[in-house]
Formats: C-alpha cells, structure tokens, sequence
C-alpha cells in the first residue's frame, strides 16, 4: 500500500513538472505555426515598404 | 514573403542551437494562444545581443562585437573629420545610434535571417537553418545600394571577372575580415589581411610584355581599379537625415584623398552641408573633408577603354576630375584631389 501511495505522488509529481504542450501535436506554439506552412501564409502581414534606394 | 517565416521542423532533432526550446533565444511566449500572445515580449534579433551567440561562439562573439560589421564605427569615422567638439558630441549622442548604427549587421544577419533593409524583411535565410554564407541573401541586402549590383551586373554592365569566374564576397573578404580578428578598428583601412589586388596577382605575374611595361609605367601612379574597373558605377548624392540620398551612374578619377599620392577611382559622398541639420549638427569643419572617396568599384575587367589606349587618359583625360566637374558647392578640400595626367608628346 505505501508502494502504491508513493508511486502515485510520483505520477502527480512528474505531471506536475511536466511543461504543458500548447499544440495537439504536442509541438510548441511557435514550432506549430512556423511549420506550418498554410498558417504561416494565413498569418503573415506583409511589409509596407517605404520608398527609398539602398546605400552600401 | 510568408515563406521567409517558415521554419523546417526537420532541424529541430538535428540541429543542436534548437535544443533548447524557441524561447530560449525568441523569448516571447511559446504557450501564447494566438499570434499576438506567442509574439508577446519576442525577441525579434537574439543575436542583437551577442552574449546569446558568445554562450558557445565566445571568441568570436567578442571579436565581433569590435568589428565594423557591428560597431559602424566606419561611418562615424567617415563623417568626424567635418565635426567639432561639441557636434561631435551631439553627434554621437542624436545622429550615429538612431542612423549609422541602426545598419549594423547581428550574427543572426548573415547565419539565419536576411538583414531588414528600407523596411522590408525577406526573412529567413533557409527555413532558419544556422549557415555559414549566404552571400546573396545577405551581403547582397546590405551591400545591396552599390557594390553588389556593380559585382553581378545587376547595373547593367558586364559582371565583375571574379563574379564571371564563379567568386563570391567571402572568397575574398574572408570570414576573419568579416567576423573580425579582436582589434578595434575605425576604418575598413585599418582592418589587417584585407583583401588586395596584388595579393592573387603580384607584380610580375604578366603575361605579356605590353602588359608588363603597362604596370611597370604607371606602378606607384595609379590604383589597379583606376585602369581596371570597367565602367560607370553609382555615385549617391545630397543625403538627408531621414530623408536619404539620390544616386546616379559616374566614373571619377583623381588622387586618393587619404595618401594623396595614387591616382584612384572616387566615389562621391552623398554628405552635403546641410545632411544633418535636422538634428542641430550644421557640420562646422565640413571643408575638412572632401565630398570623393577612394573606392574599389566591383566590376574589375582585364580590358577596359584605359587598358586598350593611352589616350582615353592622356588626351581625353576621360573621367578625370577638374575644376569644371567638381560638385558644385561642394567642399573646398574637393580641389586637392585634381590630378590630371601628363598630356602625350
């Protein structure tokens, strides 16, 4: 019984540590979008580009 | 554009620099429910930071963090001899840190993302693989107004002979040149091993009697570029503080205004009077300074109009700067780069 009790302290404790994934995928947020290439495209906004000519 | 911000998942497992998470260079907040959320306190450019980088590239971070790439120490040096104390000052506090500096390049610049320039970010080199070079995805943005354009044709003219033979930036400006070797460093002058003509071609590697008395008259005279680059390349003009410079096709030949002994090309400064203005700098020693510097146009051919006949240079005296061809209202240090060849018997 003791066996058990600690073996299921365990178990919360590791869930506990355990960073919660933020995509289904079990990706990060930011590796789920940027992966992604049809939520990328959805998502990008492009730049509104001043007119100027390049120096250098 | 969108796909500049498309990452290849395969590097995640194979690529060490991903190991610890996004966040740990990107910040922001990677369970953020949305973009706005994700994007929250992101760091756009980690490597604007050069601690991030120098946690495992440590020494050559630090000689990075010295060099002209990311000090644009170049241009404050370009522009001091114009300035008094007390503009100077007023310089370095109001104009170099929200101008010049703003143009610095970020290790993440050349390894992973394409530098933003006029506004425009084309993003990620190669679906944010770490690489080594990327010379027109990167040098190209940056160096992109004059000198690679010039190299490649892009202007119009043939392409410079080491561009034809397959040579890219970093065959000659080496990884050392561009990371830096640990000393601090005003000018590109000043940078050691920087590349030079007589480094792949020393003198008396002729081929041909013509072309060895050519290079044995006019040694000590002239710059190779001043025979060598072939045609008219940009010249930028009247820059001002937020507002930039306009830009036109030249070829000026005159003395090096640093030794004053060589005849060279020169390029116009676009600095005139009134650049800074805006921002109470009016430039008290401007005349210190001429409005042409020496410069190394990128588009090197073997045969140009100089190299095929003496007279283009000794009768016609083309591209020679002269009274006549000066920048009108330009600096009075412009004079003393007029040289004019010996007229033919």
């Amino acid at each position: 019984m003791p066996v058990l009790r600690i073996s299921f302290a365990l178990l919360i404790l590791t869930l506990a540590l355990v960073p919660v994934s933020h995509a289904e995928d079990g990706l990060s947020g930011c590796v789920s979008c940027h992966t992604d290439e049809a939520r990328i495209k959805a998502l990008y906004t492009p730049t509104e580009a001043p007119p100027s000519e390049g120096e250098g | 554009m969108y796909k500049g911000f498309l990452v290849d998942r395969n590097l995640l497992s194979t690529d060490p620099h991903f190991s610890q998470g996004c966040g740990f260079c990107h910040m922001g907040d990677e369970k953020g429910a949305s973009k706005a959320d994700a994007h929250r306190g992101l760091v756009k450019k980690p490597s604007d930071d050069l601690k991030i980088c120098g946690r495992c590239h440590d020494q050559i971070a630090a000689n990075y963090g010295k060099s002209l790439h990311y000090t644009t120490a170049g241009l404050k040096h370009g522009i001091r001899g114009r300035l008094s104390t007390a503009e100077e000052s007023l310089f370095n506090e109001k104009v170099f840190p929200k101008s010049c500096n703003n143009c610095h390049a970020t290790c993440g610049d050349c390894h992973v993302k394409s530098p933003t320039i006029g506004g425009v970010n084309p993003g990620l080199i190669q679906q944010h693989q770490f690489v080594k070079r990327n010379e027109g995805k990167t040098c190209a943005l940056c160096h992109g107004g004059r000198v690679y354009p010039e190299f490649t044709g892009e202007y119009g003219g043939t392409p410079d002979v080491h561009y034809q033979k397959g040579m890219t930036c970093i065959d000659c400006h080496t990884r050392k040149e561009a990371h830096g070797d640990g000393s601090t460093v005003t000018s590109r002058k000043q940078v050691a091993d920087r590349p030079a003509c007589l480094g792949c071609h020393p003198r008396g590697s002729d081929k041909s009697d013509k072309s060895r008395a050519a290079h044995d008259q006019h040694a000590g005279k002239l710059s190779c570029v001043a025979c060598h680059a072939a045609g008219q390349y940009r010249n930028c003009y009247d820059c001002h503080l937020g507002a930039g410079a306009t830009a036109k096709p030249g070829f000026i030949l005159g003395l090096d205004p640093r030794e004053r002994k060589l005849v060279t090309t020169l390029r116009v400064i676009p600095t005139v009077r009134d650049t800074f203005s805006k921002a109470g700098v009016a430039m008290e020693n401007y005349d210190a300074l001429p409005n042409y510097w020496d410069t190394v146009p990128h588009m090197i051919k073997k045969r140009t109009d100089r190299t095929r006949s003496c007279e283009v240079c000794h009768t016609e005296r083309q591209g020679f700067l002269s009274k006549e061809t000066l920048l009108k209202g330009g600096s009075k240090a412009n004079e003393g780069l007029i040289r004019m060849p010996p007229q033919l018997p």
